[in-house]
């Protein structure tokens, strides 16, 4: 196999390049399929992320292909390495974030940020603003709710 | 900042599938969607800290989840406090786990970890056996439901059973001879003995329900109890021809409304399982009609449950038929006391695992689903409860004007402007108005103006 061959473009949304390995790129389904299907050449167009947005998503594909290649980096490592990489996320990112690796068809990825918002939102206003939701109950109905349930609230 | 955008539906479980269940019950008042999906057997059922299978040695709760690959881990519940009480047996109410302890129950929900000690009445003599929950089904709002312990002892040397009912609301007792069908053994009016299979009640729609059969006769059939009558009957008969004492009979909730049931024959080690066509109704039990669900009987088959020291000791399994392929799932203790489960798909033994975590021989094991619902309190409890914590506030923000006559009027804005706060009586004034603009988005500079209780029209 030629060195091209093995190399895939990847173009955000705001036109940004990215040359990856194939390896690390087919970790997204969506790209395997694109990829099958032989309709696109060695550039592939993401019309849903962003060059910020698909930077960070090669940045994860590239540390789990290396380490899924050598099967021996300890699990423990790669963990971690999650961890920090969600750790400093800003919620815009982290929104962004689960809707490119539903795009992109990434499961552990989706997993991974999914969580992440889980254990960062601890409030119901952070829900509110994060998820762009409206309380739609009335202040009675929300009353009732809270008082049913009030050891829940007690922290 | 709030996002622009709106995540798909099922990106938004995703993440909530992943919130702890504590959370998830504050969450409630996000919004009504929320509050409903948190209701949805299938939503909890598929939650990533859901779990199947409860079991208990003399020290230790474990849950046993399938995802689906089998994880068996410690459930540390305080107020459980094993092993100075030892459970003697666990019974299954939708939700809520009765631990029959050596004297008294807990009532414990494992997924909440919140507990409640039932304590046994005052002067009791014998030790009483608790058989199941249950609760008054003509009150049909979820509000208004009172839980009920049902319990049996035996009132004199000999055959005479009593039961006992305790009440959550009031955390008081009801004595009463049995009248009719009894626990176990002992003569009816009419000479005829009852004996429950398994002392073990399943609750559907309020009432409690086992598999039955009088000791002159091989014939099982089930038997309830209601409690808004407080009567035991005989409730319709069992499917699977004739059936001997030392078969696995076992009595579960299916799809909600329906029943299944699982039968081991002792003899061939086959295995059927039947479920009702329809929903139960509690009055006609004349009207139920069982259909077969699946049979297996290949030779690896186990014999379930073998502890001939604890003769109602019956397996646990829970069945479904998503995908297509119909799914059995078992737990049981092999002859030596060791716990395995048991997977069957497709009518065929497909995987069979020793949970060799649980170190102790002989667990107690029951099917469990995670729930959201608390466990009841009395009356007085939670009117005290409230009087202690914080008094939780509700805030409604509105304009007051002065009109042309000199009235005052309020002008609220109704809804997705509430919020809520915690206010203690340490607080002062000054306090409580800070914490009030600091929620609701207000500068320190504006005047604020809070009144207390609105009249409901006024909102």
């Amino acid at each position: 196999m030629s060195k091209s061959e093995k190399k895939i473009v990847l173009k955000s949304l705001d036109n940004e390049a990215f040359e990856v390995e194939k390896a690390v790129a087919l970790q997204s389904q969506t790209i395997w399929v694109m990829c099958e299907d032989k309709c696109v050449g060695n550039e592939i167009p993401l019309e849903n992320v962003t060059g910020q947005i698909l930077a960070k998503v090669i940045d994860y594909c590239k540390k789990h292909a290396v380490v899924d290649g050598d099967g021996d980096e300890s699990s423990e490592e790669l963990k971690n390495w999650d961890t920090e990489f969600t750790k400093n996320m800003d919620q815009s990112t982290l929104f962004n974030m689960i809707l490119a690796a539903n795009y992109l068809n990434i499961k552990s990825l989706l997993n991974l940020t999914c969580q992440a918002v889980a254990d960062k939102t601890k409030t119901i206003d952070e829900f509110h603003t994060f998820l762009n939701i409206e309380n739609n109950f009335t202040p009675e109905e929300e009353a009732q709710i809270c008082q049913e349930n009030l050891w829940a609230f007690d922290d | 900042m709030a996002n622009k955008e709106k995540l798909p539906w099922d990106l938004v479980e995703e993440i909530l599938s992943r919130v702890p269940p504590k959370p998830l019950v504050r969450f409630r008042t996000v919004c009504k969607r929320w509050n409903t999906l948190f209701d949805d057997k299938a939503f909890i059922n598929n939650h990533k800290m859901t779990f199947r299978f409860i079991l208990t040695t003399k020290s230790k709760i474990y849950s046993v989840s399938l995802n689906p690959e089998i994880e068996v881990r410690e459930l540390n519940i305080p107020g459980l406090n094993l092993p100075d009480q030892e459970p003697e047996d666990l019974v299954d109410c939708n939700g809520l786990l009765l631990f029959e302890m050596s004297r008294g129950a807990v009532v414990c929900n494992p997924w909440l970890r919140q507990t409640r000690c039932i304590s046994e009445p005052e002067g009791n003599q014998t030790s009483l056996h608790f058989l199941g929950i249950g609760y008054d089904h003509n009150s049909s709002r979820a509000e208004e439901i009172v839980y009920k312990t049902l319990s049996v002892y035996r009132k004199d040397v000999g055959y005479t059973h009593a039961w006992k009912i305790h009440d959550f609301a009031t955390d008081s007792w009801k004595d009463q001879e049995l009248e009719k069908a009894k626990s176990r053994t002992r003569p009816s009016s009419s000479g005829v003995i009852v004996k429950l299979h398994s002392k073990r009640g399943v609750l559907l729609n309020g009432n409690l329900y086992w598999v039955a059969s009088y000791t002159t006769r091989p014939r099982f059939f089930l038997i309830s109890f209601d409690f808004s009558r407080e009567k035991y009957s005989r409730f319709c008969g069992l499917p699977c021809g004739e059936n001997h004492d030392l078969d696995a009979l076992v009595l579960r909730v299916f799809k909600g409304g329906r029943f299944s049931l699982l039968k081991q024959c002792h003899v061939t080690k086959k295995i059927e399982i039947w479920v009702t066509k329809n929903k139960i109704n509690n009055r006609y039990g004349g009207e139920v009609k069982w259909v077969s669900f699946m049979e297996v009987s290949t030779p690896e088959l186990p014999y379930l449950e073998q502890n001939y020291r604890k003769p109602y000791s019956q397996p646990s399994y829970f069945i479904d038929d998503k995908r297509d392929d119909k799914r059995l799932v078992m737990c049981s203790c092999d002859v030596i006391g060791r716990a395995w489960i048991y997977v069957v798909w497709g009518n065929k033994l497909i995987s069979k695992i020793q949970l060799d975590s649980v170190v102790d021989r002989w667990p107690l094991h029951c099917t469990y689903f995670p729930s959201l619902v608390s466990v009841p309190g009395t009356r007085r409890e939670e009117a005290e409860l409230q009087m202690t914590r914080r008094q939780m506030v509700l805030l409604v923000k509105g304009k007051w004007f002065e009109q042309s006559n000199g009235m005052w009027t309020n002008l609220t804005e109704r809804t997705g402007n509430t919020k809520t706060v915690f206010l203690s009586a340490r607080m002062t004034f000054r306090e409580v108005v800070k914490l009030v603009k600091e929620k609701m988005d207000i500068t320190e500079d504006v005047d604020v103006t809070l009144t207390f209780q609105w009249p409901s029209y006024m909102l």
